[in-house]
């Protein structure tokens, strides 16, 4: 037993230590540019993840929230100078509170009410930026949003990796965390079994919009991020289509686990970035890909594979 | 301890119950019996908090609960334990257990209800670690009334316990009712098995349609002719 937690500890060490090791041995500028990116999706997958994954609520705008954590932290930049060290809990509290608002609103009445609104909230935002020309500079976009500086150094792509590096596994030790936690434990039950959940004292609506508020802040965060990394935002954000490649990540990946939509995210972040070489075949490609992984692996990658391990090593009866 | 009455409820526009008043006291057995329909599970479902009286007035220990949402009700002391042996498929039994006493915080009072529990389903201890989703039916309906008495109840509500098991796995629900009857809790019983909740019971009503048809001291129902030839087989 005490083998077994020490081999799996030491399993869990190996992938940090050689993501710690990547920008050491990767000097290319483009390929940290794009692991980067695969960070800011992690972070959006993971936290949609406490959504469809632990709770399960579909949130169609979750685009929404990680736009508005990049204007606010934008805006805060360009209009007042404020850096990122306080833009970003800025953006963070700013999209808790809408949460709040949201889920308050919307979990009450349940049914389709919280897919409609945060599906509207995102198209609401885009067309609010695209035309408060004075604030946004609308379709054009912010410009000049001021890179992370910090102790006087101006964060190279090397720190930027190492600082979105540092915020995904701060979420998803915190996922992690609450999913073995009596919280965790509630957004499962509620999820199994509402009318059972509310009969064992889970107020769920109460939890439903603890469980949003805290997804909406990481995005709201990694939206910050976003804005101070690439100093450059525009209404596109709030596309639908983020949102459906964040949802995207989450299944295939495999929602309700730690690991899955971090998988999803590298998976869906990498992968237009190889099939760019065969330019015009690149979304059939996707396409395909998406189709044979919700075919095949119904449950995701990341429950599969733990599937055909456990399998392997029979112990699968007792947990099917 | 638990006075209903005269609720009315409603599924939509069709009306479940109709006037239903039901009495329960302290350290009492009451069992509610009645076909398919009648409006037993309803009850229940009503004074839980789920499906809330249209019309009517619920209290428990003198102080109304009728209105009051589900979590609250469970607080107040009165657990129910859903009929068709609902459990959490994908928690472990010793997580099951713990979100029946989701509304303790005491770590000293969650360990003595989990001891006291696993006393009586030694079988639940032995498969602490295991997901419930691959129990059996039985030990299914055994985990849903461990996660019940988890919350401590004052009153405890079961809803059709022997519901869809095999008469031995019967034998042992009845086993553990009777445990608790001995224990002096008060226990609200829904049974559609008129001669086992008889059995079991001191008083209990009969209800047909969605009214109270019948009540009394569950010998005499046991007797009277009309329950004898509609329930109990003539």
């Amino acid at each position: 037993m005490k083998m077994n937690k020490t081999t799996t500890k030491l399993l869990q060490t190996i992938p940090v230590l050689i993501l710690l090791a990547v920008p050491v041995v990767v000097t290319n500028n483009y390929v940290l540019n794009v692991l980067i990116m695969a960070g800011i999706w992690t972070l959006l997958a993971s936290s949609l993840n406490i959504m469809i994954g632990l709770v399960g609520q579909l949130s169609m705008g979750h685009a929404a929230f990680y736009g508005i954590g990049a204007y606010i932290s934008g805006l805060l930049s360009v209009r007042l100078g404020i850096p990122i060290w306080l833009g970003m809990p800025a953006a963070g509290l700013a999209t808790t509170f809408l949460g709040y608002l949201i889920g308050k609103l919307t979990f009450r009445v349940r049914g389709s009410a919280f897919v409609l609104v945060t599906l509207g909230l995102g198209e609401v935002m885009r067309l609010v930026t695209n035309n408060w020309m004075s604030l946004t500079n609308g379709p054009l976009g912010l410009q000049g949003i001021s890179p992370v500086k910090l102790f006087g150094v101006n964060f190279t792509y090397k720190h930027y990796y190492y600082f979105i590096l540092l915020l995904v596994l701060l979420v998803s030790y915190i996922i992690w965390r609450i999913k073995n936690s009596r919280f965790g434990r509630a957004f499962i039950a509620m999820n199994e079994n509402e009318p059972l959940a509310n009969a064992v004292a889970i107020h769920s609506e109460r939890f439903l919009v603890l469980a949003f508020m805290i997804s909406t802040c990481i995005a709201g965060i990694a939206g910050s991020f976003y804005a101070h990394y690439v100093t450059f935002i525009s209404p596109d954000l709030f596309l639908l289509s983020n949102t459906v490649t964040i949802v995207v990540m989450v299944i295939v990946g495999g929602k309700g686990t730690v690991l899955g939509p971090i998988v999803g995210a590298i998976i869906f972040t990498l992968l237009p970035e190889w099939l760019r070489a065969i330019d015009n075949y690149r979304m059939l490609i996707y396409g395909l890909i998406l189709m044979f992984s919700i075919l095949f692996m119904k449950r995701g990658i990341v429950p599969s594979f733990a599937r055909i391990i456990k399998k392997k090593r029979g112990a699968l009866h007792e947990y099917s | 301890m638990l006075r209903v009455e005269d609720i009315n409820t409603f599924y939509g526009t069709v009306q479940a119950l109709h006037e239903v008043s039901i009495n329960v006291n302290e350290g009492e057995l009451v069992s509610l019996i009645g076909a398919n329909g009648a409006g037993k599970s309803t009850t229940l479902r009503t004074i839980s908090g789920l499906r809330p009286p249209a019309k009517g007035l619920i209290t428990f220990r003198g102080e109304r609960i009728d209105g009051l949402r589900a979590y609250e009700i469970v607080k107040k002391g009165i657990v129910m334990c859903p009929e068709g042996r609902h459990v959490f498929p994908q928690l472990t039994v010793y997580e099951n257990l713990l979100m029946g006493a989701f509304t303790e915080n005491n770590k000293q009072v969650i360990k003595q209800s989990l001891e006291r529990v696993y006393a009586m389903f030694p079988i639940l201890q032995k498969r602490e670690k295991q997901a419930a989703g691959t129990f059996s039916g039985g030990e299914q309906q055994m985990l849903a009334i461990a996660r019940a008495l988890m919350a401590r109840p004052q009153l405890l509500m079961l809803d059709e316990p022997s519901l869809g098991l095999a008469p031995i796995i019967i034998q042992d629900i009845v086993r553990i009712i009777l445990e608790l009857k001995k224990e002096k809790m008060t226990i609200l019983l829904v049974e559609q098995n008129a001669k086992l909740a008889l059995k079991l019971s001191d008083r209990a009503y009969c209800l047909e349609n969605g009214k109270v048809s019948l009540s009394g001291s569950a010998e005499e129902l046991a007797t009277n002719p009309r329950i004898k030839e509609l329930y109990l087989g003539g």
